[in-house]
């Protein structure tokens, strides 16, 4: 084989958008929240490594597959979300701060108690797939992160269509856009809200499953995953599927290359680089509507 | 009002002869050394935070810089409480370099400062991975920095004593409550913000600089760590944003609930200092001062500084 800078490019660019649809799934889970309870989850990475490890027990201690693993790890992450949001985040939504710095309680209780529950140990899970790759031309394309993206694509184009063609789908997001409104509507604002957050959880459940497959993990890697959560966010503008994908992938795309010219340390700099300047200039995201201002 | 004054001689009168009556006990004088950074970085942050409502997550970003740039004069050979003014310097130009972000309406301001500080932190280990040694200068020691520090942090106390007595508390307010408002009613929101910002800043990047100047050591990750901004902010909200008895009853219950928690149960301190945290935020949302001392003891807010 030959390897000109041609396939180098496109190798470079496979790796960046198989690995950037997951960004996108591990963003959507925080978007949600953000959008319909206005709250800044900063234990979205925590939830993220709940769903890693919840995969990752199920299938080292009753030795399924990890895709079934998976399917079992997402209903774990829906008890822990709905345990959390009803002993925590309820009654909290009317302030902004209040929910941000509990939700960071939040943040050390549970890196605290996997790290005793489970170590520090970096850990991973193989998959069958593991060491699979596809050729395609003169490009490889390895199989379990071609799995992850075509799971988390299905995934996000499946919570687009219920978001906008199913009733309740609607109600969520008419409560995104004005909460006072939707409640004089007869909208439960409440429960749909814990409903969300429900979601959020078990949308985090999933990528982390993903992850687990992807990467090796830890207890402490849950902010490096809500840092990253921030950049796609800030990419793509509050409560726009299409603009997260997009976000997922710029993102995706920004560290493989950044990390090819700059070194890999270097990579994460970039991407925050890019969130600053996004900020500044496009604060409604890249891809976001722009919006009067509320007084 | 006579017993505020009074109190906080007295407050001022234990902080300065702590070293005194400590007798040279290395471990009481780390103690309060670290129990004023955090409560000099807990009043720095309530400036913004507090006054001004802007929820800043980037705070750890002024105290390392403070520290690095006490590393680099000190390498440089010079005197490093010099070192200490630079850092302070640097951290006032960080503020204004990062000013543009107070555009932003407060979430987005709140990702922004957060990525501000993790892009900073990770630039700075690129070039030094493995932290930054600081030479010990002759006669300045242990005792004489947490002199220099609590002279910081009664610096601090005064500054944030005069903003709630002056109409600098008035336009900061307002805009927290309502920017729009306050724009139409003639405060200029950006020029106040960035004002707030500059001096939470200064007081920070000092912080910082005599910090890194006591540990002998800059290591970035450590210096950059988001502990510098999420304890102060800690603080600030179990205490109660916008006064100044807040962040400081804050700072002595957080730091008092920490080492208690550090220094019986080790193992789990983190699990259930996490589970204390939220159950504060829970039953008092609006911090103690407010929940307990306004509303139920019923001391008039308006004698509260």
């Amino acid at each position: 084989m030959v390897f000109t800078a041609e396939v180098l490019f496109g190798q470079l660019m496979v790796g960046a958008i198989l690995l950037g649809g997951v960004y996108a799934l591990v963003t959507m889970g925080l978007a949600l929240i953000f959008g319909v309870m206005r709250i800044l989850n900063i234990a979205h990475g925590e939830f993220i490594i709940f769903g890693a490890y919840a995969t990752y027990w199920v299938s080292k201690l009753l030795g399924l597959d990890p895709f079934i693993s998976i399917a079992l790890a997402i209903p774990a992450s829906a008890v822990l979300g709905f345990l959390v949001n009803t002993l925590m985040i309820r009654g909290l939504t009317k302030s902004f701060d209040a929910p941000i710095v509990s939700s960071f309680g939040l943040l050390l209780i549970m890196q605290a108690s996997m790290l005793i529950a489970w170590t520090g140990d970096p850990r991973s899970l193989v998959t069958p797939f593991t060491a699979e790759s596809i050729a395609v031309g003169p490009l490889l394309v390895p199989v379990i992160r071609l799995i992850a993206f075509s799971l988390s694509v299905s995934v996000l184009t499946a919570l687009y269509l219920f978001l906008t063609r199913t009733f309740v789908g609607r109600a969520i997001r008419a409560i995104a856009q004005d909460s006072e409104t939707a409640a004089t509507l007869g909208i439960p604002v409440r429960r749909l809200q814990s409903f969300t957050f429900i979601l959020s959880t078990c949308l985090a459940g999933l990528s982390g499953g993903l992850i687990a497959m992807l990467l090796s993990f830890q207890p402490t890697f849950g902010p490096e995953f809500l840092l990253k959560s921030f950049v796609v966010l800030a990419l793509s503008g509050v409560g726009n599927i299409p603009g997260v994908i997009a976000g997922g992938l710029i993102l995706g795309i920004g560290e493989s290359y950044g990390s090819f010219f700059l070194g890999s340390g270097l990579r994460n700099v970039v991407a925050y680089a890019l969130l600053i300047v996004l900020l500044l200039f496009r604060p409604r995201g890249l891809f976001g509507e722009k919006q009067v201002r509320e007084v | 009002m006579k017993l505020g004054f009074a109190l906080a001689a007295a407050g001022m009168v234990v902080l300065l002869s702590i070293p005194t009556m400590a007798a040279e006990n290395n471990f009481i004088i780390t103690l309060a050394f670290i129990f004023s950074a955090y409560t000099t970085l807990a009043l720095a942050w309530n400036i913004v935070g507090g006054f001004a409502g802007q929820l800043n997550l980037g705070h750890a970003a002024f105290f390392g810089v403070g520290a690095y740039v006490l590393s680099l004069f000190s390498t440089a050979g010079m005197h490093p409480y010099l070192g200490v003014l630079g850092g302070g310097a640097a951290a006032v130009g960080l503020a204004l370099l990062m000013s543009p972000l107070l555009r932003l309406r407060g979430d987005y301001f709140a990702i922004g400062t957060l990525s501000l500080a993790e892009a900073i932190k990770i630039a700075i280990l690129n070039v030094h991975a493995y932290g930054m040694r600081v030479a010990p200068y002759p006669g300045l020691g242990r005792i004489e920095n947490y002199y220099f520090l609590s002279g910081l942090l009664i610096a601090a106390s005064l500054t944030t004593y005069f903003i709630l007595r002056s109409r600098l508390k008035l336009a900061l307010v307002s805009i927290r409550e309502n920017e729009v408002l306050a724009a139409g009613s003639g405060v200029n929101p950006l020029k106040y913000k960035v004002l707030a910002l500059v001096v939470s800043g200064l007081f920070a990047g000092l912080t910082g600089g005599i910090y890194g100047y006591n540990l002998l050591y800059v290591p970035a990750e450590h210096v950059f760590s988001i502990e510098w901004t999420i304890i102060p902010l800690f603080m600030v909200l179990i205490g109660g944003r916008g006064t100044l008895t807040g962040p400081l009853i804050g700072a002595v219950l957080y730091l008092g609930i920490y080492y208690l928690l550090q220094f019986t149960i080790t193992e789990i301190s983190l699990l259930v200092f996490g589970l204390t945290v939220v159950l504060i935020i829970k039953f008092m949302p609006q911090g103690l001062v407010e929940t307990v001392l306004i509303n139920r003891v019923g001391v008039k807010r308006a004698s509260i500084p």
